[in-house]
């Protein structure tokens, strides 16, 4: 019964911080995927490094200071 | 019906003490449910845990989510799932000690603290309730622009109370304000050994270079007010303000279309009421 508990926990837990349905550079917060969108500048330097770090899609998932105040807006 | 009551009273008291053991320190720990209005206008609707540790050196008030937080960041880093598991409707912290509180809080990607001398000017009223078993007196102040009712239980006589509402001459067990914004009120209090994380940053989502930064009080709030009045896009826009490459945040469709978020939030409801 315990074991059962744990695993009912682990899945409720895993699926509401899953951001798998998101994909890589979103999370999920509340049922909505966010992501944070960085843009060109005209700097070659920054956008190259920018491009590199965001494969190409020029998004990023929030960081953790950013998810704190999504999840007051969203939920 | 007054056989009901009193064993009503009876099984609450056992719930709320049950807990209250002996132990070699004197140090308390007292969690409060706190029920408050996120939003100014909305129906209160919303709870949440916080937790008040008092000491020999001093106490600690903070909420359930922000000791999580501390817990797992004195062993290892913090994960998205951690974050998303811990939700607290603030992110402050405040330490007391005689009258002198210091205020943390983070606002945005920013971390102050200040310091502030309370002495409230409590006024003891003659009327007595009684709270899980326990027979308590009321007391009221005004505090940052609220009227406050607090009852206190002089059976245990320690002299802080939850937030920055001390010098009472027993502990808070229950304080609201005269619209039931904020209401506290003791579900759990135990004694034991309750040491105190010195690393403050610990209650918070720990960045490298990020230290709190000593603000004048009025500055802050200025600063936070500002801050949640701001759009959620705004907000990571002031979060990112250094940055060359200032980002924008998106919500994104299963298809994979973006949404901007500039919609201008509700007032959010604070203890501290400026107009």
């Amino acid at each position: 019964m315990k074991k059962l508990m744990f695993t009912f926990i682990a899945v409720v837990g895993f699926s509401f911080a899953s951001s798998a349905q998101c994909g890589e550079r979103a999370t999920q917060v509340c049922g909505t995927c966010y992501s944070v969108e960085v843009p060109l500048t005209g700097y070659l330097s920054v956008d190259a490094a920018n491009i590199g770090a965001t494969g190409g899609t020029m998004l990023r998932k929030p960081n953790l200071d950013e998810l704190l105040y999504i999840m007051e807006i969203a939920c | 019906m007054k056989k009901i009551i009193t064993i009503l009273v009876f099984a609450m008291s056992y719930f709320v003490f049950s807990q209250v053991k002996p132990g070699n320190s004197s140090d308390l720990w007292v969690s409060y449910q706190l029920n408050y209005k996120k939003i100014a206008t909305e129906a209160p609707s919303e709870s949440t845990n916080a937790i008040l540790i008092v000491t020999n050196q001093g106490s600690l008030f903070t909420f359930e989510a922000m000791m999580n937080f501390d817990k797992i960041q004195q062993e290892r880093e913090l994960t998205e799932a951690d974050v998303l598991l811990n939700r607290s409707p603030f992110y402050f912290l405040i330490k007391t000690n005689g009258e002198s509180t210091e205020h943390y809080e983070t606002i945005g990607s920013d971390a102050y603290k200040f310091k502030e001398d309370l002495n409230h000017n409590w006024k003891l009223i003659k009327q007595d309730t009684i709270i899980s078993g326990y027979v308590c007196k009321k007391a009221t102040v005004n505090y940052a622009g609220r009227d406050w009712s607090a009852w206190y239980n002089p059976d245990i006589p320690i002299t802080v109370g939850p937030y920055k509402f001390h010098g009472l001459p027993g502990l808070v067990m229950m304080l609201k304000d005269r619209e039931n914004v904020f209401s506290f009120i003791v579900n759990e209090v135990k004694k034991g050994d309750f040491p105190i994380d010195s690393k403050t940053e610990n209650f918070f989502v720990k960045k490298k270079d990020r230290k709190f930064e000593y603000i004048d009080k009025d500055e802050f709030y200025k600063t936070r007010k500002k801050f949640s009045e701001m759009s959620l896009s705004d907000k990571i826009r002031f979060m990112n303000r250094a940055e060359i490459a200032v980002p924008t945040l998106v919500a994104v469709g299963e298809n994979g279309e973006k949404s901007r978020l500039n919609a201008k939030p509700k007032i959010k409801n604070f203890i501290e009421r400026f107009e």
